[in-house]
């Protein structure tokens, strides 16, 4: 059938109605502030967490955003082919649990949850530094002023990052108990927000060049040499392209740098089930659109940053903070707002904007995730794979209140494991391994869903075949050939090399190994927690495959 | 007789063939492994889509914001079928009698009444044809959005029964009656009647009853603020009041709902009506449930409970 430009009317009669509360506007916003946290102020200090190289002028990191936002529209046209065959709330768990298995739809939302919880403690740990930096900012804006000036000092002692910690929770707490429709305004006016701020970076990039920012390099008490000779010592060397087998395996612990800045910008299928209007289309824009963005900032306005504030400045800088080197301002990231400040002082009111929406979009995340956090426990909770208390919709704001608490007191046990030890790259790379079987289950289930549930399948968008197969199986087969190696390389290699260099003992240690074991107990509990629930449900003569079957309709 | 006996509710599929097709499969392939089947009422659509036939014998529609030109019979039989599947009710017309209908608002409801009969008698005759001689109790309630006209379409049914107004015997222990009318509404809809004239009939309907602790009463409206009935709080226009960026929400079930369940105490009690609020709760030892519904976005939602001889013995959510 083909379009048309001109319209008709419905005729419609008075009768009682449905209202769902989240509109396309909301479910984009929804999206753009699950992944964008703090890349907006830090985005060149991601450049360092792996080798770094420029070629043809673009980094190898903006190289690998490009290609994972390839892959990443296979992957959105996935959940959006679900979505419209399940418009339901719960994401990944109720997609797998139907088309393969309920096993392995529960153990890949849990993980996903593990995973979801880290990085909301990565986002605390990271707000209040960006307080820190915040600070600074006015510090090096008002060099005469001792508060300020001083704020490289802030949050140095476990007393005042406790007191600081509970601050930001009791922030992302505040927004995460707002009823649902005033949930979706307050994201979607703060985001927009953080994107007037990622505008002024964008552009005010280009009155800074890499002169300019080694020469007001002393405003921040350090100077490119200073920088260049600490990290050298450190370890750091600058990268050259490199295609040999290790240099892919960079290449891919890249990739999974860059995955985890897109965590985030198809959520809005996780809560598919409160979309109003069209879902398919809905969803769909919000997922196309929000991946648009991400390939946006982790392209053009990383590299924009990056070249114009000194691609081997800020990856030194980078390096030197990653691994606990002696970064400027006492152990600082290459923090753009703040580096521009020292370039143009008199524009600092620009500046504390862009700071500002930095520190916006980073503790927006945290609600953003335990809301659909919230959503996956929900859909958990319906089909009694845990206690339904967890399912109680509180009524003042219409959603499952008792998860999200828990899911926000859950994040900070992360932020304070940082007391002892466990650094944030510890963290994101902790939540990345744990995040496997999110990246991969959806590749298996497009390939899987016309044959496993044929009526399922019959009701996505992408039914017709290409070269003999539906299009959605072949997204499935791309997605997988991209996630599987980079997986490989990045989660499973590293391991083996850790324990081949240091011994089985450094299996259990937690940061050494990135979170191995750590990764492994979730994988167990979450194994031990499937079994007990369905030993329960047994005992109370609940047939659990009645909620999960999906019915035919014809 | 089984230990329990099992039953199946569901409620306001509002003309959503896909999610009727779906509960008929349901029952085919006994996913639920039910006795009985309860739809609490509602069960006609809101809306109608003109499909306008073109003087070069195409077609044109607008449907979900999309805009089609139709070539074929083919994609014609295929947009009814969509626009069937959500709810809405395919009418194929010309743009004049579109202009009539549109100036005569009695011509106008008559079309309307016309699709919801057709539809109701398409689906008790779907239901006859799938699970006729499946063995389980097939009751079709109508609710408050219901045209008066349902009615007969379901009493010709040689297997789907209207429960109301009749003692139904479930089973040699529990019996049930079933109210299709809602308390008044902002919409002035077809069946509905005051929380006094509510209580009243509830009480006399009950007194029929061998024995109500063991009664499973069908009420389209949910008691009032039970938790199953919180809904958009609607200004004089109709339109939810928003307060600080807020849908104000209160309960709109029945007063008379709620004082008939807390005096009669039945064993349980099954309600539709208000799709934002689904969930089971408990009013004294009676326990009521609201399945909600999302119909018009092909999603069956509904409650299995097995229904022991003096208690409910186990109750979940399911959706399909």
């Amino acid at each position: 059938m083909a379009k048309s430009v001109s319209s008709s009317g419905l005729f419609v009669r008075q009768a009682s109605g449905l209202v769902r509360d989240v509109s396309m506007t909301n479910a984009l916003f929804f999206n753009i502030a699950a992944f964008v946290g703090t890349a907006v102020g830090w985005a060149v200090a991601f450049y360092a967490l792996f080798p770094e190289w420029q070629g043809l002028g673009i980094s190898a990191y903006a190289w690998m955003a490009l290609l994972t936002g390839i892959a990443c529209y296979f992957l959105g046209m996935i959940f959006a082919s679900l979505t419209t065959s399940m418009p339901r709330s719960g994401g990944d768990y109720v997609f797998t649990s139907r088309i393969i298995s309920p096993f392995w739809g529960w153990l890949e939302s849990w993980t996903l949850v593990g995973s979801a919880l880290t990085i909301i403690g990565f986002e605390i740990i990271v707000a209040i530094r960006n307080i820190q930096l915040t600070g600074i900012l006015l510090g090096v804006a008002f060099p005469g002023n001792g508060f300020f000036s001083n704020a490289q000092n802030w949050f140095q002692d476990n007393t005042s990052k406790i007191i600081a910690g509970i601050v930001v929770m009791l922030i992302i707490a505040g927004v995460s108990v707002l009823r649902t429709r005033t949930f979706h305004k307050v994201v979607t006016g703060l985001s927009i927000f953080a994107i007037i701020s990622v505008a002024i970076s964008f552009f005010g990039a280009f009155s800074i060049d890499s002169n300019a920012m080694n020469t007001a390099l002393p405003a921040l008490h350090t100077s490119s040499s200073a920088i260049m000779t600490a990290a050298s010592k450190a370890g750091y060397a600058p990268g050259t392209p490199d295609f040999s087998f290790t240099g892919l395996i960079a290449l891919a612990g890249l990739v999974s740098v860059v995955l985890f800045q897109f965590i985030g910008f198809q959520f809005s299928s996780y809560i598919a089930g409160e979309v109003k209007g069209n879902v398919k289309r809905t969803v769909f824009f919000a997922v196309v659109g929000a991946l648009i963005f991400a390939v946006f900032m982790n392209t053009l306005y990383i590299d924009v940053l990056g070249n114009h504030f000194g691609f081997n400045l800020t990856n030194a800088w980078g390096y030197l903070y990653w691994n606990g080197g002696a970064a400027p301002l006492n152990g600082q990231p290459p923090f753009t707002p703040v580096m521009a400040t020292a370039v143009h002082p008199g524009a600092w009111p620009l500046w504390l904007i862009v700071a500002l929406g930095n520190i916006t979009l980073n503790i927006l995340l945290c609600p953003v995730y335990a809301i659909f956090l919230s959503r996956i426990v929900l859909a958990w909770a319906l089909d009694r794979q845990v206690p339904e208390w967890f399912s109680e919709v509180d009524e003042r704001t219409n959603a499952p209140l008792r998860v999200i608490v828990i899911a926000i007191l859950l994040g900070a046990v992360f932020y304070v494991l940082t007391f002892f030890g466990v650094s944030p790259a510890s963290t994101i790379f902790f939540g990345v391994l744990l995040a496997a079987l999110t990246w991969i289950m959806p590749g298996l289930n497009a390939i899987l869903m016309p044959y496993r549930r044929p009526d399922l399948f019959a009701l996505t968008n992408n039914t017709r075949n290409f070269l003999g197969l539906p299009r959605l199986v072949w997204y499935g087969i791309v997605w997988l050939i991209f996630i599987i190696p980079v997986y490989l390389a990045a989660g499973v290699w590293p391991v083996i090399k850790a324990i081949q260099a240091k011994g089985a003992s450094e299996f259990i240690t937690f940061n050494s190994t990135d979170g191995v074991a750590l990764s492994l107990a979730v994988i167990v509990v979450g194994i031990i927690i499937y079994i007990v629930m369905k030993a329960v449900n047994l005992s109370n003569k609940i047939d659990t495959k009645m909620m999960f079957h999906e019915l035919p309709p014809d | 007789m089984a230990k329990y006996l099992r039953c199946y509710m569901c409620s306001d599929l509002h003309a959503a063939s896909r999610t009727y097709r779906k509960l008929l499969n349901a029952i085919r392939l006994n996913v639920y492994e039910t006795q009985v089947v309860l739809i609490a009422g509602d069960l006609t659509g809101k809306a109608i889509v003109p499909i306008l036939a073109q003087a070069n014998g195409r077609y044109y529609a607008t449907f979900l914001d999309r805009e089609y030109h139709i070539e074929t019979e083919a994609e014609r039989q295929k947009l009814e079928q969509s626009i069937s599947d959500i709810g809405y009710y395919p009418y194929v017309t010309n743009q004049e009698e579109v202009d009539v209908l549109r100036a005569d608002s009695a011509k106008m409801s008559e079309l309307f009444r016309q699709q919801m009969i057709q539809r109701v008698k398409e689906w008790v005759e779907l239901a006859e044809e799938r699970i006729g001689k499946s063995g389980v109790q097939f009751y079709m309630m109508p609710g408050n959005d219901d045209d008066m006209g349902v009615d007969e379409m379901i009493a010709r049914s040689s297997y789907v029964v209207n429960p109301v107004g009749k003692v139904i015997h479930l089973d040699e222990y529990h019996e049930m009656i079933s109210f299709d009318y809602a308390n008044p509404t902002p919409w002035h809809t077809p069946r509905e009647w005051s929380e006094e004239e509510y209580y009243e009939r509830i009480k006399t309907s009950a007194s029929q009853l061998k024995q109500v602790n063991r009664a499973v009463f069908m009420i389209h409206v949910p008691p009032h603020d039970s938790g199953l009935d919180s809904a958009p709080e609607l200004d004089k226009d109709l339109r939810p009041r928003v307060t600080m960026g807020d849908v104000l929400r209160i309960p709109v079930g029945s007063t008379g709902v709620r004082r008939a369940l807390q005096e009669l105490q039945p064993l349980v009690s099954i309600h539709g009506h208000v799709h934002e609020a689904p969930g089971q709760g408990k009013i004294g030892r009676t326990t009521c449930f609201n399945a909600g519904s999302e119909a018009n976005q092909g999603i069956l939602r509904g409650f299995v409970f097995d229904l022991g001889k003096d208690k409910l013995d186990r109750s979940f959510r399911v959706q399909g």
